[in-house]
């Protein structure tokens, strides 16, 4: 009987230990923000499989080892019409040393961004992501939402809105001189 | 009722009170000072009895109901601190493919992506990731503890939109919803129509210059609209212009049904997307050493109270076959005691 009691008295005190340790279970969770595509940096990039405008399938992970930029855009949105130019500029000038830019059409038809891309010269692969799942993994809170990776698959920086060609190289720069 | 019966009641009671943070999880009732002044009272019972059973008061099987205290003491601390200490219940709502931070848990939730089939069947999962730790999904298997947090689905309407033009398919967005870019609703917000509470969500067709209002019928709500929507979920859209707020039509389809308007064809897949629940329930493992506890010392005093019986009938036997060899012989020796 004894040794019964002292044994319930040691699970009480290790119950105890347990349920009012302070570091012991989780605390009080207050909200959970959707933030926005800034708050993945150092996350690893989601890569889903597409479509690319000539209905070729395409991902960002066969860019592994290379630094992409990626662009979410569609032809309706007027800034993400005119970031195109500063991409392409960007894709034809650091191209040869490792950079990729892959603009993501958000949820359009393929011949629509064709159309558009073909007139204003684009060059590096436009994909079309109808069930525009790019955008909700990368937390895109408008159009064109940017985010950049690194060689090694992870996100480095993420922009919403349009970036400016200055903001484009020093985001990309400093990855392609990493090896 | 005796003492000891008292206690043995008590302790049941505080097992099923306690209990019941599981059974009916993320009830508010848990985390009222009348449910904590309840579980206090029984405490102070269970205390009041064990006291004077450790005194020896209620004799050797007063100890063991004792150690069923114990336990059902056990099963109430946990009770009391996650009604008290745990956090209010919290529904945590993500359209799929989207990952939402829970700072304070040191996790994210990372909502699964559904295509309309998936969205039809109901069967997306949500996977609760923390560092050097493996995911729990949420979903299969019915709710998962994280330490002494409870993580269960809770299924709400949902619908899987897809918008055509004459150049093919456009972009959806919803510019106040959870995500900007997704075409499912959550239906988050309710709209009295009627007298009917309806849950409603609006979407963009920013290519279009156009806004599409999308009321919720349950199939409840469809008898009394057009014997073709009768009976199953219907999805009303009301298109009108994102700049004016001019109206441009509205139309009623069924789930996968296509309905035309305002030079769009609109088609939404109904089914349900889940919210993650996150609500506080006594710890697992303190629950469960209470139960068994409570258990062991029950049954130790059931036991010693049938062998004791047992023990009793046994004597009273004895004392009885005793006395009715002491009658057999007496009247022999009376009858030689008699001239």
């Amino acid at each position: 009987m004894r040794t019964l009691l002292v044994l319930a008295g040691a699970v009480v005190v290790i119950v105890l230990v347990i349920v009012l340790y302070p570091g012991g279970g989780p605390k009080r969770p207050d909200s959970a923000g959707a933030g926005g595509p800034s708050m993945l940096a150092g996350a690893p990039a989601a890569s889903f499989t597409v479509a690319r405008v000539d209905g070729s399938p395409d991902s960002l992970d066969r860019y592994r080892g290379k630094v992409v930029l990626v662009n979410l855009w569609a032809t309706w949105c007027p800034p993400c019409r005119e970031e195109m130019p500063a991409l392409e500029r960007l894709y034809r000038e650091l191209g040869s040393r490792g950079l990729v830019v892959l603009g993501i059409d958000q949820g359009e038809a393929p011949a629509v961004a064709s159309t558009f891309g073909k007139r204003i010269g684009i060059t590096f692969p436009l994909l079309i992501d109808q069930d525009q799942q790019y955008g909700r993994a990368y937390a895109a809170q408008g159009l064109p939402t940017s985010v950049v990776v690194d060689r090694s698959g992870k996100i480095v920086t993420g922009v919403d809105g349009p970036m400016t060609p200055a903001q484009m190289r020093d985001a990309v720069l400093p990855l392609l001189r990493a090896k | 009722m005796s003492t000891r019966n008292g206690a043995v009641a008590t302790a049941l009671a505080a097992l099923a009170l306690v209990g019941a943070q599981y059974a009916f999880a993320g009830n508010e009732l848990f985390h009222t000072w009348q449910y904590a002044l309840a579980l206090a009272i029984l405490a102070v019972s269970l205390l009041v009895y064990v006291a004077g059973a450790l005194r020896g008061e209620d004799g050797r099987i007063g100890r063991f109901v004792a150690v069923a205290a114990l336990g059902a003491l056990i099963a109430l601390a946990a009770g009391l601190s996650s009604g008290l200490l745990g956090p209010d219940t919290l529904s945590v709502a993500r359209v799929p493919g989207t990952v939402a931070p829970l700072p304070e848990l040191g996790a994210a939730a990372f909502f699964s992506t559904v295509d309309p089939q998936a969205l039809a069947n109901g069967n997306a999962v949500v996977a609760v990731r923390r560092l050097h730790h493996t995911d729990i999904v949420v979903g299969r298997g019915g709710p998962k503890f994280l330490g002494s947090i409870l993580l269960f689905l809770d299924p709400r309407p949902a619908a899987y939109v897809e918008a055509t033009g004459a150049r093919g398919r456009l972009t959806i967005t919803q510019p106040s919803g959870s995500s900007f870019l997704s075409p499912v609703l959550l239906f988050s917000e309710r709209q009295s129509i009627a007298g009917e509470q309806h849950p409603v969500d609006a979407f963009a067709l920013p290519g279009r210059g156009l806004t599409v209002k999308v009321v919720y019928f349950f199939p409840s709500q469809t008898q009394r609209l057009h014997a073709r929507v009768a009976g199953v979920p219907a999805l009303l859209y009301d298109v009108f212009e994102t700049s004016t707020q001019r109206p441009l039509g509205i139309g009623l389809g069924t789930s996968g049904e296509p309905v035309d308007v305002a030079a769009v064809r609109l088609r939404a897949t109904v089914g349900t997307y889940p919210a993650l629940v996150i609500a506080s329930a006594p710890h697992p493992i303190a629950f469960a050493m209470g139960c068994v506890l409570a258990m062991l010392g029950l049954s130790a005093a059931l036991a010693f109270l049938v062998k004791d019986h047992a023990g009793v009938v046994e004597a009273v036997r004895h004392e009885e076959q005793h006395r009715d060899r002491e009658h057999r012989v007496r009247p022999r020796h009376q009858e030689s005691e008699t001239p």
